[in-house]
């Protein structure tokens, strides 16, 4: 018996190995320890496989740092979503989808004037709503920006009644107004857009849709009107006012100031 | 006519004061009344002019208006 399958086969079987055993040495030409450590060499199984040791943490992610080259992505914040910075993965707050974020809002009260101040300045247009503003006779009403009651506000107006439709220009004045509403002008709604509002070296465009009664109360009317903000030293808005004519007061009304990306 | 008022509103810390106008406040509060004078003045000043010329035409407003084009 020189070899495993003459073991194998010899009878009596050895009692302390089986045949069976012995049979999966059959051809077995040189040490097996020696081919289980070549199998096993560090050095082969580190080009081969990933060590599970890679993973260090809950949520870890593997991924290619380069050819070849496994790298762990610690899991990112809450709510993060998987993007790519410089070629490889990377956790990162999803991109703002946009939409407008409500800043301040409030009564007109009684009265004559609402200052907004420490306007944000992280947004990139501002929209003012003003809703059912009333006031106890005729008026009109209007915004200031950053407190300018200088010459600075130049816009045109389209107006219409039910027959005719109507275009004013307005240059130099101290602020934007639109025509009046009446007395019982709760359903009555305004709005102003202020573009790139944060911007410090150019003018403010805005546009505003108001709708209410003209200056004497004879017919209702739709307006629309743009115009610009021509301080001589251009500045970012900071500030708005809204502002009734000077005769009365408001006495009814709401105010909401968004700020949109 | 009371002291006007006018609302005050920090949008930052969304402080909402009510009180009656400085005498700043005041001071530019009657610039701007005389301002609005002015503004009226012009306006009422425009509707007689042109009365005047409608009277001259002999033609209603709403005539005008089909000439020049206004519609709804």
């Amino acid at each position: 018996m020189t070899k495993a399958r003459d073991l194998a086969s010899a009878t009596p079987v050895p009692s302390a190995v089986s045949a069976t055993e012995l049979g999966y040495v059959d051809g077995v030409t040189s040490s097996i320890q020696t081919q289980v450590d070549s199998k096993l060499a560090t050095t082969t199984a580190s080009s081969t496989y990933i060590p599970k040791t890679l993973t260090t943490t809950t949520g870890d992610v593997i991924y290619a740092s380069g050819a070849n080259t496994p790298a762990r992505l610690g899991i990112g914040s809450t709510g993060n979503v998987l993007t790519v910075s410089g070629g490889v993965p990377t956790w990162a707050a999803p991109a703002s989808g946009g939409g407008m974020t409500l800043i301040a809002s409030g009564s007109l009260g009684t009265s004559n004037s609402v200052d907004i101040n420490s306007i944000s300045q992280s947004y990139k247009d501002l929209k003012i709503y003003i809703k059912g503003a009333q006031a106890s006779a005729d008026f009109y009403y209007g915004i200031r920006l950053n407190a300018d009651t200088g010459a600075n506000y130049s816009f045109n107006l389209f107006t219409n009644n039910s027959t005719t439709a109507f275009i004013s220009t307005y240059q130099g004045q101290d602020y934007t107004y639109s025509s009046a509403h009446e007395l019982n002008g709760a359903q009555y709604f305004t709005v102003y857009d202020i573009y790139d509002y944060t911007n410090s070296t150019t003018r403010k465009s805005y546009r505003f849709q108001q709708d209410g009664l003209i200056y004497d109360s004879s017919f209702k009317t739709e307006s629309f009107g743009f115009g610009q903000w021509h301080p001589s030293t251009p500045a970012a808005v900071t500030s708005l006012t809204i502002r009734c004519n000077t005769s009365v007061n408001f006495s009814a009304g709401t105010y909401e100031v968004y700020g949109v990306k | 006519m009371s002291t006007p008022t006018v609302i005050i509103h920090n949008a930052e810390t969304n402080e909402i004061i009510e009180r009656e106008m400085n005498s700043s406040e005041l001071a530019q509060f009657a610039i701007d009344a005389q301002r609005e004078e002015t503004r009226n003045q012009e306006i009422l000043a425009k509707e007689i002019a042109r009365q005047a010329v409608l009277d001259r035409l002999g033609i209603t407003i709403e005539e005008a208006q089909l000439i020049l084009g206004g519609s709804n």
